[in-house]
């Protein structure tokens, strides 16, 4: 297979997926704003949003201030912010465009008839001023549905060769990533001096974080308790049945290159330094990470998971 | 309309035989079911993403060729008429550029200027001396035909360099087949859905002699932002070959190798939709980053196929064109099968004065335009647009060629709310291999959509048709 | 003359680079003015050198590098004796008739209007090439650099050019003219200050053949020019043309040795 077929591919799912985390960390900060103001440090909100999502360094160049319609419009629809929603489903495409004929006529037509569908809400939410939030909620759904619906296409409809595995990786080192910035930006939330003290505002943003992760519900199910810190932390990093903690992304990551590995007949720096990773997941437990330190614990593991993409990079899709 | 030969009707009353059910389809379909089939044809079209873009024109970046429901007819007499002028006539366009490179015996016996040949952009010095494997410069040639009357096929243009188009002719097909089955099971329409099974055929049968067993064949685009990239994906996908770009080929000691996720591949024959001066920047234009650093060097010491060959563009030239007939007679002994639209050269004094005088009834074209960039169509012309021409012409009389307004033909096609005849021409697409050539009984149709035009390229507004030979004689 | 050539071109890349090819046309053809003794091309680290003869009858090396590669250098050097032969350049493997040198160059109105301006009413075509010339010396100040030429509207208008730009200029001139021109890299032995290569024009005269003009220094190529190649404008005969795959920047420097040759002498036993 062609080094940048795997390339596009890789990033058609790496975008998609960035788009959905964006749609829930948006949704999930949107609640927060609308709390009454002795529930939640709202001058933070989107400040932290805005680091999560990596656009911090460039929004100042557009905008005065991180209100919830500056910050909204830059991370959805503005085509200067190099990851907003727009921009994630315009590259996926363009992505997708680039290598049609190595995606199912499933998948192509999907994110095609997405991309289209994009422009009809550019229309009307371009203003970074007026944020409509019916439009936005119905905007964030179809960012959601597009993510899922690719998936789901990929899964139902694709050969299960290195063209799948690309897509899978895609997906999941992204996953990690993301899983990884909101604990990074929202750490100190989880520290042991945050003990929670009978309806603390924390708790919203304990339930913010599990949300902008889709583990609200998950939470309970495992934990069957109070949203305690040190769970939400334990739930997003070691849990393996939790699809987005790191560990279970971890899986998936050795997983597709071991697949990759076999396919090709010969396994190399990616996959030692998956395993690497993995393995270190497998030994930590939560009580030794905020012993160590959370903060670092997460950095560390941003770090390697940056590194891995550029190894995957200079081993496959650069050829 | 009766100054125009209408292919439905021949300007009778009654259809020509050859479109009797046709004819009777479009009496009986009401206007909404015809609305409902093209706008279905629309949606169809543009969730697969048959896209093109148009120069210079932003806004519309993607756009789609307007698809026309009717089909174009051809009957079985007629299209082994035309398919014989074909293969007569790219045969003896092969001819002529294995000279060019080589002998120049047709320049020795003063058939063709050679200074036509020399100053012409398109001609490669670094091609000199070189042959192409088997002869053969251009492997897939489009030809774009027309009708005046019920007996003649007019030549209009040859296309030697990356004729575009095929996709259309397959996809419509594709189309008419959904969304009228009806009709087309009514009527013995020959297939084209081989065409791309003939072009890997073409291809491998000109793969470098050295290469074991199977070839390593791709198709080479500039890209996703090239105009005709939706055809280039296209084919990639029904020949089952890799899509590539510039930048997934590397050439290491004059063999061409793609990138791949397992390494380093050889590559054997490349299909290639880049234009010569983007091929190579160390042969051709330095700025190129669409090319392969290396792939002459590659092509000429043998270890690849180009196709079609670097310099074949050269014979495709609109001022060679009208020596057509005579490089036929020279190297084939023959009469062209299929006539020249007559044509006056305006490097000849006598040509030019006659042009100048008569340009608001002449079709003037630059010689080395394409796509109806840079034509006057001078009935349809301002008072503005032939003085603007008449000083081009002026100023560089051998950069233009001048032709009557055709009255090309026209066949029903379909509108919001109704019926009318549109002017069409024919490009079908001939394949040259080591063993013969090849032609699928069809081509694209082009539809001049506006009322009156006749411009068919999709570029200005043209749209497409299935064209149906069918088995059945027109007579 | 008889000189000794030695030619280095270093090329470093700001960042390695994962693959570079290149043509050089870096070997001089003997023809009537020039003789060859002995010349060798070497590129560092060792690659294959493929030698060929292009289009026009040059000959051509090429080579390709896989990365990761921070530094190439090539090699040309030799012995040559060149003679004045008045810039004629006769002997050479001709293999591409006059038409092509008259194909109309780009964008050269004003240098077609200022070539017919500077030859009035001249009529004897090896008088209007020498006219042309000097024109085009006095009106062009000669600035050396290997920098790739710019667009000939640009250095006429600028007044100011590399000798290559002034060559080009000078090419289009004389196709302006409807004289037959080509372009001509080459060496100067005398010493170049500024740049390692110089370029100059060919134009045809029937019944003498191609003769050189270098408007750069306002006379015709003597024995102090090493001729290397010829094409239709300066891309078909430039002395290297290299292309690396990814976006490092390519530095280039350039160091040119020529020294005249000693007659052979034997050494003796102090």
């Amino acid at each position: 297979m062609l080094a940048r077929t795997a390339d596009n591919i890789y990033w058609v799912s790496r975008y998609l997926e960035r788009a959905d985390f964006l749609a829930r960390l948006i949704e999930a900060s949107n609640r927060i704003s609308a709390l009454p103001t002795a529930y939640a440090a709202k001058q933070d909100e989107w400040t932290s949003v805005l680091i999560a999502s990596g656009a911090d360094e460039t929004f100042p160049e557009h905008f005065d201030v991180a209100n919830e319609g500056n910050v909204i419009a830059y991370l959805a629809f503005d085509p200067r912010n190099a990851s907003s929603i727009r921009n994630c489903i315009e590259f996926a495409r363009t992505n997708a465009r680039a290598v049609r004929t190595a995606l199912t006529v499933e998948m192509w037509e999907h994110i095609n008839s997405a991309w289209i569908k994009l422009k009809s809400f550019e229309g009307r939410n371009g203003e970074p001023t007026a944020i409509d939030r019916e439009a936005l909620i119905g905007f964030l759904d179809f960012v959601k549905e597009t993510s899922s619906l690719y998936d789901g296409f990929a899964y139902r409809t694709m050969l299960r060769n290195d063209v799948y595995y690309f897509s899978r990786l895609g997906v999941s080192i992204e996953r990690a990533d993301n899983t990884a910035r909101v604990l990074d930006v929202k750490y100190q939330l989880l520290l042991p001096e945050h003990e929670p003290l009978g309806g603390s505002v924390d708790f919203f943003q304990w339930s913010a974080i599990l949300r902008s992760v889709s583990a609200l519900t998950a939470y309970h199910w495992v934990y069957r308790e109070s949203i305690k810190p040190w769970n939400v932390a334990d739930l997003l990093i070691l849990r393996p049945e939790m699809p987005r903690s790191l560990i279970s992304c971890y899986g998936e990551v050795v997983r597709w290159l071991d697949a990759i590995g076999n396919q090709y007949g010969r396994h190399g720096d990616p996959q030692r330094q998956a395993r690497a990773i993995k393995r270190k997941l497998e030994g930590a437990s939560i009580k030794e990470i905020f012993q160590s330190g959370l903060h670092e614990f997460v950095d560390g593991f941003i770090t390697d998971n940056n590194g891995l993409a550029g190894a995957i990079a200079e081993h496959y899709l650069l050829g | 309309m009766s100054q125009f030969f209408d292919e439905m009707t021949n300007g009778a009353t009654e259809p020509r035989p050859l479109y009797d059910r046709i004819a009777e389809w479009l009496r009986v379909s009401p206007p909404a079911l015809l609305d409902s089939r093209r706008e279905q044809a629309e949606i169809l079209f543009r969730k697969i993403g048959i896209t093109f873009a148009v120069y210079g024109d932003k806004e519309a970046a993607e756009r789609l060729i307007p698809f026309d429901i009717i089909p174009r007819l051809l009957g079985r007499d007629e299209w082994t008429r035309l398919e014989a002028g074909l293969i007569q006539r790219v045969k003896a366009l092969n001819m002529f550029l294995t000279d060019i490179y080589g002998r120049q015996d047709i320049l020795r016996a003063g058939i063709v200027p050679s200074d036509l040949i020399f100053r012409n952009e398109c001609y490669r010095p670094e091609m000199q001396g070189h042959s192409a494997p088997h002869d053969i410069w251009t492997h897939i040639a489009g030809i774009d035909i027309v009708r005046i009357d019920e007996e003649d096929f007019y030549v209009l243009e040859d296309n030697c360099r990356t004729p575009s188009g095929v996709s259309y002719m397959l996809e419509d097909r594709e189309m008419m087949m959904r969304l009228l089955p009806g009709l087309f099971s009514q009527h013995a329409v020959l297939p084209v859905d081989n065409y791309p099974d003939n072009l890997l055929a073409s291809l491998r049968s000109v793969a470098p002699p050295h290469c074991p067993g199977d070839p390593c064949i791709i198709i080479l685009t500039p890209g996703q932002f090239n105009s005709a990239y939706y055809e280039h994906s296209f084919l990639a996908d029904k020949l089952g070959v890799e899509l590539v770009e510039g930048r997934d080929l590397t050439v290491r000691d004059d063999v061409v190798y793609m990138r791949t996720t397992e390494g380093l591949k050889r590559v054997d024959v490349i299909y290639r939709r880049v234009d010569d001066d983007f091929l190579d920047p160390l042969v051709f234009r330095p700025d190129s980053a669409l090319g392969v650093a290396g792939l002459m060097g590659a092509y000429l010491a043998g270890n690849v196929t180009l196709a079609n060959a670097p310099g074949a563009g050269v014979a495709d030239d609109k001022a060679v064109y009208t020596y057509m007939p005579d490089i036929i007679r020279f190297y084939l002994g023959e009469e062209a099968k299929l006539k020249n639209v007559r044509t006056w050269r305006c490097r000849e004094p006598d040509s030019l004065k006659y042009v100048l005088e008569h340009l608001s009834e002449l079709v003037v074209k630059e010689v080395n335009g394409s796509g109806g960039y840079g034509m006057l169509v001078g009935p349809h012309a301002s008072k503005e647009q032939i003085e603007t021409f008449r000083q081009k012409l002026l100023s560089d009389p051998d950069g233009f060629i001048a032709q009557p307004t055709l009255s090309l033909s026209t066949c029903p096609t379909s509108f919001p709310g109704g019926v009318a005849p549109r002017h069409v021409d024919l490009r079908p697409f001939v394949l040259s291999s080591a063993d013969g050539a090849r032609i699928v009984p069809g081509g694209l149709t082009r539809v001049a959509l506006k009322e009156g035009s006749l411009v068919v390229n999709s570029s200005q507004g043209g749209g497409t048709k299935d064209t149906w030979v069918l088995a059945t004689n027109a007579k | 003359m008889r000189a000794r050539v030695s030619l280095q071109i270093e090329a470093s890349y700001s960042e390695p680079t994962r693959s570079a090819n290149q043509v050089l046309r870096l070997t001089p053809r003997p023809f009537d003015g020039l003789h060859v003794l002995d010349w060798f091309v070497g590129v560092e680290p060792v690659a294959t050198l493929r030698r060929s003869e292009d289009g026009f009858g040059n000959i051509v090396h090429s080579c390709s590098h896989a990365g990761p590669l921070e530094k190439i250098v090539i090699t040309a050097e030799g012995l040559v004796e060149t003679q004045d032969v008045a810039g004629v350049a006769r002997g050479l493997n001709e293999k591409q008739p006059l038409d092509l040198f008259l194909r109309p160059h780009e964008d050269a109105e004003e240098i077609a209007a200022f070539a017919a301006k500077e030859l009035g009413g001249e009529k004897d075509r090896l008088s209007r090439l020498h006219l042309l010339m000097a024109a085009l010396h006095e009106k062009l100040n000669h600035a050396p650099s290997d920098a790739a030429p710019r667009p000939v509207a640009d250095v006429f208008a600028d007044g100011e050019g590399s000798a290559r730009e002034i060559a080009q200029v000078l090419v289009a001139a004389m196709r302006a003219q409807d004289i037959p021109a080509r372009f001509v890299s080459g060496l100067l032995l005398d010493g170049a200050e500024g740049a390692a290569f110089h370029a100059w024009a060919e134009a045809y005269i029937d019944d003498i053949g191609w003769i050189g003009f270098d408007a750069a220094l306002g006379f015709c190529p003597r024995d102090t020019h090493l001729r290397l190649a010829h094409g239709v404008g300066f891309f078909g005969a430039a002395p290297r043309r290299a292309a690396i795959s990814g976006y490092a920047e390519e530095k280039v420097e350039k160091r040119l040795t020529i020294s005249a040759a000693r007659q052979a002498s034997w050494q003796i036993q102090q």
